[in-house]
């Protein structure tokens, strides 16, 4: 068998299963998870982070550069700046 | 302070040049502005790294040698000149990005996380991963998710374009990063229906039930090799198909929920350039179970951080 139609037998074969992922999967609600009354309180609890995660909330962050210039300056304090691409204190 | 480096690279009012003056003293020759920094108000650097960021020991050293630095610099060397300040508040105008904060309306804080079953990431540095944003309703639309005369039992249907803001803009795939949203074509699902299970003078208890369904089809990532194991399709599906399901109560005299929680779980697929799921092969195109929950943010200044996707809201 030549090299050829192995190949176009692979093509056959991948294509359609490319092609299902393309569309994504049916539209007959979630199949990997079920959230019922029953499952919600574990499930929200495993979404849901806990103390030590959000243990830098502790400290009382500003929300932008601008708000520690104008505190820092009124209360002749250093200002520590914490700055990601995305916000550090949501969505990074 | 924490902020977000987007709009500060290229800005030229004060906290951008601020942002920039602090950078380049801080690592010059390092592209990256990413960093925690210990500075003067007047933007002299007292210290500053990019390498420190995810160490908690080098942070806490950094900050003793910034303070150090302030002890011995005079209030002339490290404030700004009244002049020079006053000058700085009359640019800012009305409050900059967050002048949007919904002051009397529904700020909801958001935590999106992959649920058991998900493939175990391949890359280490996905593992136990989870992402956080804030979803903003203005009181109008607050008050929307409670009926107009609520009766013990009945279900009521939420407004089509809040559940939809949702679906587009915080049911997103960005456990690993900050996602992607959706257009509006592609949510295909959007509802959310409100049962009244309480009712008296001064409370209306909530009850939510609901589906979204996201799905598009396109081109979503512009790196397209991944080692040289597996390259992403260039056309390919992504989407979040979910149930809804969260409880609230409502202070009728206030016009303002005191408790609200709202839990999306469903099937995610697809690879995009920011969802950072390509790492894991051709299994991230398959749905997995991803979880993303709501509730009641508090009102510290830390909490009136604005949706990463609020510019799409089309506030005013």
């Amino acid at each position: 068998m030549d090299v050829i139609k192995l190949k176009s037998i692979a093509a056959l074969l991948v294509g359609p299963v490319l092609l299902a992922f393309a569309e994504g999967p049916e539209a007959n609600g979630p199949k990997t998870v079920n959230l019922t009354d029953a499952t919600y309180t574990k499930l929200r609890d495993l979404v849901r982070p806990n103390a030590t995660e959000l243990a830098w909330q502790k400290i009382s962050w500003r929300a932008s550069v601008w708000d520690g210039i104008v505190e820092g300056q009124q209360s002749d304090k250093p200002i520590l700046i914490w700055m990601l691409n995305g916000h550090p204190l949501a969505c990074t | 302070m924490a902020d977000q480096l987007d709009h500060l690279y290229n800005g030229t009012d004060f906290e951008s040049r601020f942002v920039q003056k602090i950078k380049k003293q801080s690592h010059p020759d390092n592209y990256s502005y990413q960093g925690i920094y210990l500075a003067a108000p007047n933007g002299v650097l007292l210290a500053g790294s990019h390498e420190a960021l995810h160490d908690a020991k080098k942070v806490e050293k950094l900050v003793q040698q910034g303070l150090e630095k302030w002890k011995k610099l005079s209030p002339t060397d490290r404030l700004l000149a009244k002049e020079v300040f006053a000058k700085a508040v009359a640019e800012r105008g009305d409050g900059g990005r967050l002048k949007l904060y919904p002051e009397d309306g529904l700020v909801l804080r958001l935590f999106c996380r992959d649920l058991p079953g998900a493939p175990e990431p391949k890359d280490a540095n996905h593992r136990n991963l989870w992402n956080m944003d804030y979803a903003w309703f203005r009181k109008e639309e607050a008050i929307a998710f409670v009926p107009v005369t609520p009766t013990l039992g009945k279900n009521y249907a939420v407004r089509r374009e809040l559940v939809e803001r949702l679906a587009r803009f915080h049911l997103i795939d960005a456990v690993r990063g900050s996602g992607l949203s959706y257009p509006k074509e592609a949510v295909a699902e959007a509802n959310l229906t409100a049962e009244v299970v309480e009712v008296t003078d001064a409370f209306v208890s909530l009850r939510f039930q609901g589906a979204t369904r996201t799905s598009q089809t396109g081109k979503f990532f512009t790196q397209n090799t991944v080692g040289s194991a597996w390259k992403v399709p260039e056309v390919q599906s992504r989407g979040y198909d979910t149930k809804l399901m969260g409880r609230a109560v409502y202070h009728r005299k206030d016009q303002k929920f005191i408790s609200f929680e709202l839990l999306a779980a469903g099937d995610r697929w697809g690879a995009t350039s920011e969802n950072g799921r390509v790492s894991d092969g051709e299994v991230c195109l398959r749905p997995a179970p991803m979880g993303v929950f709501l509730e009641l943010a508090g009102n510290r200044p830390g909490e009136r951080v604005p949706p990463v996707n609020l510019r799409h809201y089309g506030w005013k």
